[in-house]
């Protein structure tokens, strides 16, 4: 038992103790347990003790509480009128009054039960439907006990009526409650179970003593019924205050277990309503940033401590996010600021919350990660210099070797015999084999040198530039090209349209059909595009699928085919820059399908 | 001071052959070689003495990558010069970076031919280039 178990036991033993007051009462002044004053007594101090115990109510029972410490302040007051009726001995005037505020106390405790009973987060049907139906008896017991006894407009004369309804009225109220109680309890507490096989008895044996006294008018002890249904609607209270104490005892373990886990997690959190304001934010948001919780909670704007450059670009993305349909959490690399004025590189994680506007963002520190790419960045691009740099540097001597092997072939042909000439021939071609490849070679070193600019491009007029420029070949091979309505995307224009003549020329290369046909399509992601180049051509071995996107790879001799099997490395890496990915399908001897991706709300390089 | 010749401005020996060979096929004038930039500066100081017979060239081809002096310096120089700052100087280089391109540009820079690997499209250039300057164009003759 827990010590606020016992706290409210000793309430309740308070509250018990009031109701037997009048038996300290020296019996000259009153009659015990007849006189209408020993009843109005123990009411009142029902209804004090519940107005005094409402004080230290929680929050969220205070609405059921306040209508439960109403009923027993109504019959305290119906219980009073009584006592100055059998002492004025004006029966009749009176008796409708009193009545009225019976009924009213019991209509309170029916509003109490109802307000419970709506106030459940869970609805079964068949609970439903019972629950709903000895709500209507309930009901129409107190509209019965009310209706005979203003017919009568006198006690007596239809006690027993009134005796019945009375007893349906306990009835319904009790299986309602438990009903009501049930709904609200799954592991019900010791205490919890006292107060509800307490309330049964009091309320049955009240109902019997009270029966017999309606039966047997001399039945003396008939007062004593009306005390048991005084304790029995403070055991049915007290149910109620551990029902609920003992639900909201287990949510609160539960939500600290949450809360916990949301404090202490590792990645720091946050909780943002639409105007980006930060509604909650745990442990470790404050001291990766530095700031103090009272800086935070509802008067920070996330996007202050985001960098100035990439805060638009941030917005701008989520704005888009949100006329999208999804629950795939948004992740992007960006940079804040701490309190102290240091940078973090973090990677941010936006969730998305169902039909709101609220975001819960993770914010993790990449710092050391981003050191170590910023260093591969770098070594990447000495590389990449390297490259560039070897392959210009190899044209030179490139070009002097093609001019020296001309004029050798060209001045001393005479002087050679046919074998040389031959040699220099083959030494021509290969110098002009070895130009193509550092041609290529060239242009894929200049692929992710800095100066890209993305920009947003209508790819329907890139394709018709293309489609331009290579009409002579679409003509001579009778070429037929499809293409859809392609979206305006964020792209390299220079480096989307090599993609693309690269795709739509190997399509036609390799096609050896009589209408080499092309079809372009794209389908539309939430994060990204995807890219459809299908062609009829020779198709492509599954074991080579890999393969082709890497540098000089040729599946097939170079005199067949001619290019230097940079082509697809070339559109790989151009894909690679703009965060796709690219794979291709299809069977050898049916053609081969090309698809590539490339993400929607790339802004370049932040 | 009359106009006379081509001055080829390159350090790659076989290249300036090749320009000297072919543009000695296409037209008689005299066409000179200068291995660098210093060479030239020299070739254009003597000159510009007015020494008897002396004469500055036409047209001048000049490679940017070269030692002791490169191209860019050779540019600026013969561009500031008020006696020799009209006479078309064509870029003849193996680099394509943009940004060469619009430095040359910006020194006063007549034309930039970027140099092929292939001979032959070299040759075809050389005829290009010298057809455009000589045939189409008018330049100054003294």
């Amino acid at each position: 038992m827990s010590t606020k178990d016992k706290k409210s036991i000793g309430v309740m033993i308070i509250l018990f103790l009031l109701i037997l007051l009048p038996l300290i009462i020296p019996s000259e002044y009153v009659k015990i347990y007849e006189d209408a004053l020993t009843l109005f007594l123990p009411t009142f101090a029902f209804a004090v003790g519940f107005i005094v115990l409402n004080a230290y109510i929680k929050k969220e029972m205070k609405v059921l509480f306040s209508l439960l410490t109403l009923a027993p302040l109504m019959w305290a007051i119906a219980e009073f009128m009584r006592w100055i009726i059998n002492k004025e001995g004006e029966f009749i005037a009176y008796s409708l009054s009193f009545d009225l505020f019976y009924t009213i106390g019991f209509m309170f405790v029916l509003s109490a039960l109802i307000y419970h009973y709506y106030k459940q987060p869970e609805k079964q049907l068949i609970k439903h439907t019972i629950i709903t139906i000895t709500l209507v008896g309930a009901f129409a017991g107190v509209l019965a006990y009310y209706l005979f006894v203003f017919k009568s407009f006198s006690f007596n004369d239809s006690t027993v009526q009134i005796t019945l309804a009375y007893f349906a009225i306990d009835i319904f109220i009790l299986l309602f409650s438990l009903l009501n109680l049930e709904l609200n309890i799954k592991k019900s507490t010791f205490s919890f179970w006292v107060w509800i096989v307490a309330f049964i008895l009091f309320t049955i044996v009240g109902d019997l003593i009270y029966g017999i006294g309606v039966l047997d008018l001399t039945y003396a002890p008939n007062g004593i019924s009306d005390i048991l249904f005084n304790f029995s609607y403070g055991c049915i209270v007290m149910a109620f205050l551990f029902s609920t104490g003992a639900k909201s005892a287990k949510i609160k373990d539960v939500e600290e277990r949450y809360l916990t886990i949301f404090n202490y997690s590792g990645a720091a959190t946050v909780m943002a309503d639409e105007h980006n304001t930060i509604l909650l934010a745990n442990n470790q948001f404050m001291a990766l940033t530095n700031y103090p919780k009272e800086e935070i909670i509802g008067i920070m704007h996330w996007p202050d401590i985001v960098d100035a450059k990439e805060r638009k670009s941030i917005l701008l993305m989520l704005n888009r996010m949100k006329n999208v349909e999804s629950t795939k959490p948004l992740t992007k690399d960006i940079k804040l600021y701490t309190k102290k004025g240091n940078a973090l590189y973090c990677n941010i994680i936006f969730s998305f919350i169902p039909h709101t506007d609220i975001k819960v963002i993770t914010v993790v520190d990449i710092t050391e990660r981003k050191k170590l790419e910023v260093e591969l960045k770098k070594i990447n691009e000495d590389l990449q210099n390297f490259t560039f740099t070897v392959s210009h540097d190899l044209k030179e001597p490139l070009r002097n070797i093609s001019s020296l092997a001309t004029y050798l072939k060209r001045d001393y042909e005479d002087k050679i015999d046919e074998m040389g000439v031959e040699f220099l021939n083959t030494l021509v071609y290969s110098v002009s084999t070895m130009s193509k490849l550092v041609e290529d070679l060239l242009t894929l070193s200049r692929i992710g040198r800095k100066n890209a600019n993305f920009s947003f491009v209508e790819l329907n007029e890139l394709i018709e530039e293309i489609l331009h420029d290579l009409s002579k070949t679409i003509e001579e091979k009778n070429v037929v090209i499809n293409y859809e309505k392609l979206p305006k995307a964020m792209v390299q224009k220079t480096w989307m349209k090599q993609v693309f003549q690269n795709l739509i020329t190997n399509a036609m290369k390799f096609n050896d059909s009589k209408q080499p046909t092309i079809d372009i399509t794209c389908k539309d992601f939430d994060f990204y595009y995807e890219f459809i180049v299908k062609d009829n051509g020779i198709g492509i071995q599954d074991n080579y699928k890999e393969r082709i996107f890497k540098l000089f790879e040729q599946l097939h001799p170079r005199e067949s085919y001619g290019g230097t099997g940079a082509g697809l490395a070339i559109v790989k890496k151009i894909i690679k820059e703009h965060k796709g990915d690219i794979w291709v399908e299809g069977k050898e001897g049916e053609g081969s399908t090309f698809h590539f991706t490339i993400e929607k709300f790339f802004i370049g390089e932040l | 001071m009359p106009r006379e010749g081509i001055l080829i401005i390159d350090d790659n020996v076989t290249d300036g052959f090749v320009i000297k060979r072919t543009l000695s096929s296409l037209t008689h004038e005299e066409i000179t070689i200068a291995r660098n930039g210093l060479e030239a500066l020299s070739f254009f100081s003597q000159r510009l003495k007015g020494e008897e017979g002396s004469a500055l060239p036409r047209l001048i081809t000049l490679d940017l990558n070269m030692p002791k002096m490169n191209g860019f310096e050779v540019l600026e120089r013969i561009k500031k010069n008020s006696q020799t700052k009209d006479i078309p100087i064509i870029i003849l280089t193996s680099s394509q970076l943009s940004e060469e391109v619009k430095r040359s540009y910006y020194l006063g820079a007549n034309s930039y031919i970027v140099k092929p690997t292939d001979h032959d499209e070299f040759e075809k250039i050389i005829g290009y280039m010298y057809n455009y300057w000589f045939v189409f164009s008018k330049i100054p003759l003294e």
